[in-house]
């Protein structure tokens, strides 16, 4: 018996037939842990592996009912894996996380800054298109050219709408508390949709899957259009607008409330910021 | 840029590591108690009381053996071996001698299959 011969009869490999198995099993492991680690947000690849241990473990040490439980359950936590990957969150638009809002930034006035600058750009017979986000995080959802992240100003509204790099096709990104996240974005549909489809459709279809709000105001008719929570409103006045945008963020804001407990600054800028909208 | 890659190399290398271990793992743990048929060679030894004789014949024996795969895994095959005892044999010449498996000495955990040659030759010599 040569040392080769030795060596893979001590592993209990006898033949070729349990090397093709053991490589088939392996390429599976392989190309499965090269996909997890593609998601950048969780270590998915380290968790994988951790449950990979366990199962050997449980068997190494003889643990049979364990064993047994973490061998039939193994398939629904490859499956767990699979739904809670980046990728496929991003395909289904489901964001894992909520947005945890940097409250020392909320400006209590953007609404009216924003409406503002809005009919400006009418004036300049631009239209405008707006997505707003809610609690979700459309980080992963939207694509981005040109990322801004300041609060939402007038004189900087205005600068950034008059400059060339913004394109009036695309949308202005912002937060719910008044943050300009971002110029020129765009949605991003992995979805049964297609590419051909109108904006409002494409709006209607993400606007279902999240909680964010969509706008346009036409530079001709002046008037809006908004999408949210997969619903189409047209040809909506100014006066309507505004209306249909407090008694949004409202809703928002007051489901903050009730999660933070009224206790610290932040609770006082959100409480001013709601009276300024309910009046 | 060349630092990246190497890195990236490097934890794909990793991974194809971290893949062939746990792969095997995998594979030990799903085959451990598969039944398993091998085909070792074992030597054929005879016994003569006294060694006043030489004996052509031959020297190994082809065995199949059966039993789950960690149990084989277990038995040491440089152990095996088929015993004859020759102790009957007084005279010089030609024996047409039959193996059963009586000779052939096996822990009772693994099950014989078959056994070739069934039938040898034997010749003693002075």
């Amino acid at each position: 018996m040569t040392w080769s011969h030795e060596l893979f009869y001590r592993i209990a490999i006898f033949n070729l037939k349990d090397v093709i198995e053991i490589l088939s099993i392996t390429s599976g492991l392989y190309f499965f842990s090269v996909w997890l680690k593609q998601d950048q947000q969780k270590p998915l690849v380290l968790y994988f592996y951790s449950v990979c241990s366990l199962v050997i473990m449980a068997n190494l040490i003889y643990l049979p009912t364990l064993s047994s439980l973490l061998i039939t359950i193994f398939p629904i936590m490859i499956m767990l894996f699979i739904l809670i990957h980046q990728r496929s969150l991003q395909q289904n638009f489901v964001a894992l996380k909520n947005i945890q809002p940097a409250q020392n930034i909320i400006n209590t006035n953007w609404l009216e800054t924003l409406l503002r600058a809005c009919i400006i750009a009418a004036n300049n017979k631009q239209s405008i298109s707006c997505l707003i986000e809610g609690q979700d995080n459309l980080a992963n959802l939207v694509s981005c050219s040109l990322i801004v992240k300041a609060k939402l100003e007038s004189a900087l509204l205005d600068a950034l709408v008059t400059s060339n790099n913004y394109d009036a096709n695309k949308m202005i990104w912002l937060s719910n508390t008044g943050l300009l996240i971002g110029l020129n974005t765009n949605l991003i549909l992995n979805n049964p949709l297609n590419k051909t489809d109108s904006f409002q459709e494409q709006a209607v279809w993400f606007t279902k899957q999240t909680d964010c709000l969509i706008f346009r105001m036409h530079s001709q008719s002046k008037n809006f259009e908004f999408i949210t929570q997969g619903k189409l409103i047209e040809n909506v006045g100014m006066d309507q607008a505004i209306k249909l945008m407090r008694k949004h963020f409202i809703k928002d804001l007051i489901k903050n409330d009730l999660t933070k407990n009224g206790k610290d600054h932040d609770y006082q800028i959100q409480k001013e910021s709601k009276q300024q909208l309910t009046t | 840029m060349i630092t990246r890659s190497k890195k990236n190399r490097n934890n794909n290398s990793l991974l194809k590591i971290a893949a062939l271990l746990f792969g095997y793992a995998f594979w030990l743990i799903l085959a451990q108690d598969q039944l398993i048929q091998i085909s070792p060679v074992i030597p054929l030894s005879f016994y003569l009381p006294e060694n006043k004789f030489k004996i052509d014949a031959p020297h190994e024996l082809t065995i199949g053996l059966t039993g789950k795969r960690l149990e084989l895994q277990k038995l040491n095959l440089n152990n095996l071996g088929a015993h004859i005892d020759l102790s009957d044999l007084t005279k010089t010449g030609t024996y047409q001698l039959q193996i059963t498996t009586e000779n052939i000495f096996l822990p009772s955990y693994v099950k014989l299959l078959y056994y070739h040659p069934v039938m040898i030759n034997l010749e003693l010599s002075e």
